[in-house]
């Protein structure tokens, strides 16, 4: 009787702890950054659009026409997307700096030159990375667009 | 006479003893006390599920959605500022090698104005997206601690009304839970 009792409290000793107990937990957040709608003001004034094609920024300029911006790389530094302006689009873009900056910036698309203003009550600063302008005003551009 | 009475006697007790001393001998034994150890499961977040920076519908707009899979791609009808942040949520579970587990996850909808979760999977390393209730628990199958470790991921579907307000929120939370099979 001595020798089955001991090997009753060893079997119950081995089963060690519940499964139960064996657990470990962690919790993650769901997150996300909401920003207003860019859109036309009641003014008309000038409209910032974004749209439906990740990586396609699309300004319409009331009276000047619009253009899509094609992202082009992001520099995750900063958070900032880099866009590219067709040659056709590069006076467009011009004259919408000139009306952020109101002629702060003496519409000159030279690099480094950073402009910053509210368009519907959405911040938006653009800072050119480079450009190429003809005579006539036509050229090229590259430059990060950050909304706040 | 009394010779024969006296060796009898001590014959008796010679016998009494052997007896007594067999009996003592098979009380004696031994058994061993084993037991095995194994690694504790442990999980740990490595990142949260983040959607990233996007717009809000126009006032009476549609409601858009945005994606997030359990790979991290990102997908949806909403108009995305920055993609550089969306990621799938992830969480590290170590333990015993080769030990099957069970990750229970919870996802809570916290309710926030404008926001609402939904289609949420999840997915142990090598396997397939299994789907997890809103507001409940649910255990995911087939997740094996390879080499000891093993990765876990959750993905899911966040709709923006344009109740929605600006600004950095945390619709939602999703617990985890370890343990061995």
């Amino acid at each position: 009787m001595r020798k089955i009792g001991g090997l009753s409290a060893i079997a119950a000793f081995a089963m060690g702890p519940a499964p139960a107990l064996a657990r470990g937990q962690a919790e993650a957040g769901v997150t996300v950054t909401l920003v207003s709608p860019a859109e036309a003001s009641a003014a008309a004034a000038t409209r910032l659009l974004f749209s439906q094609t990740p990586g396609v920024l699309t300004i319409a300029i009331p009276g000047a026409g619009s253009l899509a911006l094609t992202a082009t790389g992001a520099d995750s530094a900063s958070g900032t997307f880099t866009f590219a302006a067709s040659a056709e689009g590069a006076a467009t873009l011009r004259a919408l700096m000139a009306d952020l900056a109101a002629g702060a910036s003496g519409g000159t698309l030279s690099p480094g030159v950073t402009v910053s203003g509210f368009l519907a009550g959405q911040g938006v600063q653009l800072v050119v990375l480079g450009a190429s302008q003809g005579a006539d005003g036509s050229g090229s551009l590259r430059a990060t667009i950050t909304f706040d | 006479m009394k010779i024969y009475t006296k060796l009898t006697a001590i014959a008796a007790a010679s016998t009494l003893a052997m007896v007594s001393q067999t009996a003592w001998a098979a009380d004696h034994d031994s058994a061993n006390a084993t037991v095995t150890l194994v690694t504790p499961i442990q999980v740990s977040k490595t990142t949260d599920l983040a959607f990233g920076q996007v717009a809000i519908p126009s006032v009476g707009a549609t409601a858009t959605t945005i994606i997030i899979g359990t790979s991290g791609a990102q997908t949806g009808t909403a108009d995305k500022v920055d993609t550089q942040t969306a990621t799938a949520a992830a969480f590290a579970i170590t333990g015993q090698d080769t030990f099957a587990y069970t990750p229970s996850i919870t996802v809570s909808d916290l309710g926030v104005t404008g926001l609402s979760l939904s289609s949420f999977k999840g997915q142990c390393s090598g396997g397939s997206d299994q789907s997890l209730t809103i507001g409940g628990s649910t255990g995911l199958a087939g997740c094996a601690l390879a080499s000891g470790s093993d990765t876990l991921t959750v993905g899911g579907t966040l709709t923006i009304a344009d109740t929605a307000t600006s600004g950095a929120k945390t619709p939602g939370t999703i617990a985890v839970s370890v343990a061995y099979n």
